[in-house]
């Protein structure tokens, strides 16, 4: 039984023992806490709150911590490969412990906030200086100190600049005003700096030329120096900001040593988390406190022993049937060999508590077609060995293994699909040098379709593919609600259709010839049997008589649905050609490149076959999971099962960073 | 040289071209909101990378098709005489991948732009958002499909 059946519990236990209760269950992850129900919820004594604690942020502010170290920590110069091999961080539970007793770590995240906003500071002040120069260095030309340009009473002294096309023209009119007077300072790219010197009075004529000539007035920095004085100063400035910025982030490299207690406490707060949000769950009385949840039905007997001697015998547990419409939290197991494959299945959604688990179904289909799609013998091998490769070296944990395993027997089958169509690495069989022709024999011998030459023998695999999934759906669904006692429905809908839709099948190939057209005519009363039983049955639930035969009638359109299923699946051929066309492009492409440039030629028609294929692999196998993935959700699935069950949540130690050995 | 080769280079050319353009706009539209995604987690980089890289498939195919018809009148080695109702025959049956490619290219690059939304926001069901934006590629695989049929079924020569 893939699907897990599911048993919700109330425990009751003296209060004196909540602690320990807790502490196994989250340690063992057996149970998904739940709210108690309303009338639990009635007799429970109100009891003063403990003081929470607000983990959200404490877990923001370690965050803060880890996230502003990393950034500063000297950069190890690893070998790529050594980075691969280190081991993630594993602690005892001696040395876990130690740390969380010992490590103050509120201390060091103060310094890091310290320090962030003194080095925040410096950056900022750094870019204002830097602003500040650029600018005070296309002025450099000025003689004057700045302080002095400024208005007067009676006279105006501005800075600015003007595109050098204007210049011409701006100083012949300028020279018609009595009392204003420029000076140029300096050219910088296709603008001229210019510093304007007027008394007040002519204030309106000048304006109006200034305007005329895009004139752009620039402040100036409120420095006292003339601008190469400051640009000096400004440079000495920026010397001791650099150097202190140095000494702030040498700081912050030596607090780095402190990333790895960090990320204990990290998660460490993440269980203190989860354990403050099932107290809040908790319901007390004076001297006892009572806990609901839902567990595997087959951890019951282990959860009661070993609650038992938690408590010493002081526990409580009740059975309890769940509400009509509460939701049942569901988790699906397979066997070892099918495991993996419930990655697929999430990525779709679980099956509601009251539906198949469709893995087991899915995962021979699945991986069939993701042979097809990719379809070249040797990028299986590549496949399969690069996700083995990754796997073993990177030490996945077992729980995120299931796609790399997928992809593991998903190139064994190309392996196998790809010799049947003769696809190796996009090499075309026949054309190998003759030195070859030992291996192109066997492999053609291997080979039993060619999909260049014979691609319609493909698309009818394809099609007949398809027609096997579909009615291997329908059949599903019939087993099920058989087992479910709605026996009727199960023969009036699903087995009717199986039966009509094989007897379309047997007369259609009958009709062209595939079974010997003697048998044309009883495929015929066949199908019209099939029809008519279904016109008579589908309309069953409709009262009045017409209605009942109209959706009767109706119903028979569900076959368009089927069909446009089932041609779906003509997916497989094309994308089985386009690994194999890409393929063989990569091979002649790199072909061209040998005999273009001479000598350097074979090593650049080797990484180009390398890359090539690369990608090739990559995309074609992205494609390949993609699409196989889609006819098993939209082709495959809807036939049997809604899904959107809940997923069981057990009250567990969450990890973000660390991993704890098991405590023997 | 018969006008026949013209018109199958034609069609070659357009399939290509059209399946291309279709790709560049939807890659681009998808990478667009990617960034921002990235610009907040940019460990996200892979996932936001898997579904940009989800409308790209067109142009692929748009090649592909193109390649078939080098193949069926054999440009790389010694051409061969197509008449020119045989070129026009390869012209059209170049159509369904160039069009199918281009218009699903643009359309999957925005729901996969879409999806960057359930990667910034619920990273754990990127799968789903992949998905929803390879059921849009579905019609661009059927265009390629029906061009290799037709043109597998016409003679030249």
């Amino acid at each position: 039984m893939p699907q897990v059946p599911m048993q919700k519990l109330n425990i009751i236990a003296p209060r004196e023992y909540e602690e320990d209760i807790l502490k196994f269950l989250q340690e063992k992850a057996l149970m998904q806490v739940m709210d108690l129900e309303e009338e639990t919820r009635k007799i429970l004594a109100k009891i003063p709150e403990e003081e929470k604690h607000d983990f959200d942020f404490l877990l923001a502010e370690v965050q803060f911590a880890i996230d502003f170290l990393e950034q500063h920590k000297i950069k190890e110069k690893q070998s790529f490969l050594k980075r691969l091999l280190a081991p993630a961080q594993a602690l005892t539970p001696g040395q876990f412990s130690k740390i969380i007793k010992t490590f103050y770590f509120k201390n060091i995240v103060e310094k890091c906030k310290i320090l962030e906003e003194k080095i925040n500071v410096l950056l900022a002040r750094k870019t204002k200086l830097q602003e500040e120069h650029k600018l005070l260095w296309q002025w450099r030309k000025l003689d004057i100190p700045l302080d002095q340009i400024k208005e007067t009473e009676k006279i105006n002294m501005v800075g600015g600049s003007m595109p050098i096309k204007n210049f011409e023209e701006f100083r012949k009119k300028l020279a018609q005003v009595k009392l204003a007077h420029f000076k140029k300072i300096y050219l910088v790219e296709n603008n001229v700096n210019l510093l304007i010197i007027y008394d007040k009075r002519e204030i309106e004529k000048v304006k109006k030329i200034l305007d005329k000539y895009e004139w752009q007035e620039v402040i100036l920095p409120p420095r006292k120096g003339t601008p190469l004085q400051e640009l000096k100063r400004i440079k000495d400035f920026l010397a001791e900001i650099r150097r202190e910025l140095k000494v702030q982030k040498k700081k912050a490299q030596g607090l780095s040593a402190y990333i790895p207690k960090l990320k204990v406490i990290y998660d460490y707060l993440l269980w203190g988390r989860a354990h403050q949000q099932v107290q809040e769950r908790i319901g007390n009385t004076a001297q006892t406190f009572v806990l609901s949840g839902w567990i595997k039905e087959k951890d019951y007997n282990e959860l009661k022993e070993r609650l038992r001697k938690v408590t010493k015998g002081n526990v409580e547990i009740f059975k309890i049937k769940p509400k009509k419409g509460e939701t049942i939290p569901v988790v699906i197991e397979n066997r070892p060999a099918l495991k993996p494959f419930e990655t697929v299945t999430t990525i779709y959604g679980l099956p509601l508590p009251q539906e198949i688990d469709p893995t087991p179904y899915m995962a021979p289909f699945f991986i069939l077609f993701f042979g097809l799609c990719l379809s070249d013998a040797g990028y299986g091998i590549v496949v399969a060995a690069l996700a083995w490769l990754i796997m073993t070296i990177l030490r996945v944990p077992r729980e995120n293994r299931g796609l790399f395993k997928v992809l593991i027997y998903g190139g064994i089958i190309t392996f196998i699909v790809g010799a049947l169509l003769g696809g190796w690495f996009g090499v075309v069989l026949e054309e190998l040098p003759s030195g070859f022709t030992w291996l192109s024999s066997t492999l053609i011998q291997i080979r039993q379709l060619d999909p260049l030459k014979d691609p319609i023998k493909i698309l009818i695999l394809s099609l007949a593919l398809g027609i096997v999934q579909v009615l291997v759906g329908i059949a599903i669904n019939m087993f099920w609600k058989m087992k479910q006692k709605r026996y009727l429905e199960a023969i009036l809908d699903s087995g009717l259709w199986l039966y009509f839709i094989i007897a379309i099948m047997f007369w259609a190939m009958a009709k062209m010839g595939v079974l010997p057209s003697s048998l044309q005519q009883l495929g015929l009363y066949a199908v019209l049997t099939g029809a008519g039983a279904l016109v008579l049955t589908q309309g069953r639930k409709q009262k009045n008589i017409l209605l009942k035969f109209g959706s009767g009638v109706m119903s028979l359109y569900n076959l368009v649905g089927y069909l446009s299923d089932v041609l779906s699946y003509s997916r497989l051929l094309a994308l089985g050609l386009a690994t194999a066309v890409i393929a063989m492009v990569v091979n002649l492409v790199a072909f061209l490149f040998k005999d273009m440039i001479p000598v350097v030629g074979w090593a650049v028609m080797v990484l180009v076959m390398i890359g090539g294929h690369l990608f090739n692999m990559t995309i074609s196998g992205l494609g390949a999971f993609i699409h196989s993935a889609r006819l098993q959700f939209v082709e495959f699935f809807p036939k049997f099962m809604e899904g959107g069950g809940e997923r069981f949540e057990p009250f567990r130690r969450e990890h973000k960073y660390i991993t704890i050995a098991r405590s023997k | 040289m018969e006008l026949g080769l013209v018109y199958a280079i034609l069609g070659a050319a357009l399939s290509a071209l059209f399946a291309g353009i279709g790709s560049a706009v939807g890659v681009s539209l998808a990478g667009q909101s990617g960034s921002g995604v990235i610009s907040e987690e940019p460990a996200k980089f892979g996932r936001v990378l898997l579904l940009q890289a989800l409308p790209g498939t067109q142009g692929i195919y748009g090649f592909l098709g193109a390649f078939w018809v080098i193949m069926k009148i054999g440009l790389l080695a010694e051409p061969m005489a197509v008449s020119t109702s045989a070129g026009l025959q390869i012209l059209f049956a170049c159509l369904p991948v160039a069009l199918a490619g281009l218009l699903s290219g643009i359309y999957q690059g925005k729901v996969s732009a879409a999806g960057m939304g359930v990667v910034a926001k619920v990273p754990a069901e990127t799968g789903k958002a992949i998905i929803l934006s390879a059921m849009v590629e579905t019609y661009a695989v059927l265009g390629l499909l029906a061009t290799i049929l037709l043109v597998n079924g016409i003679q030249v020569g």
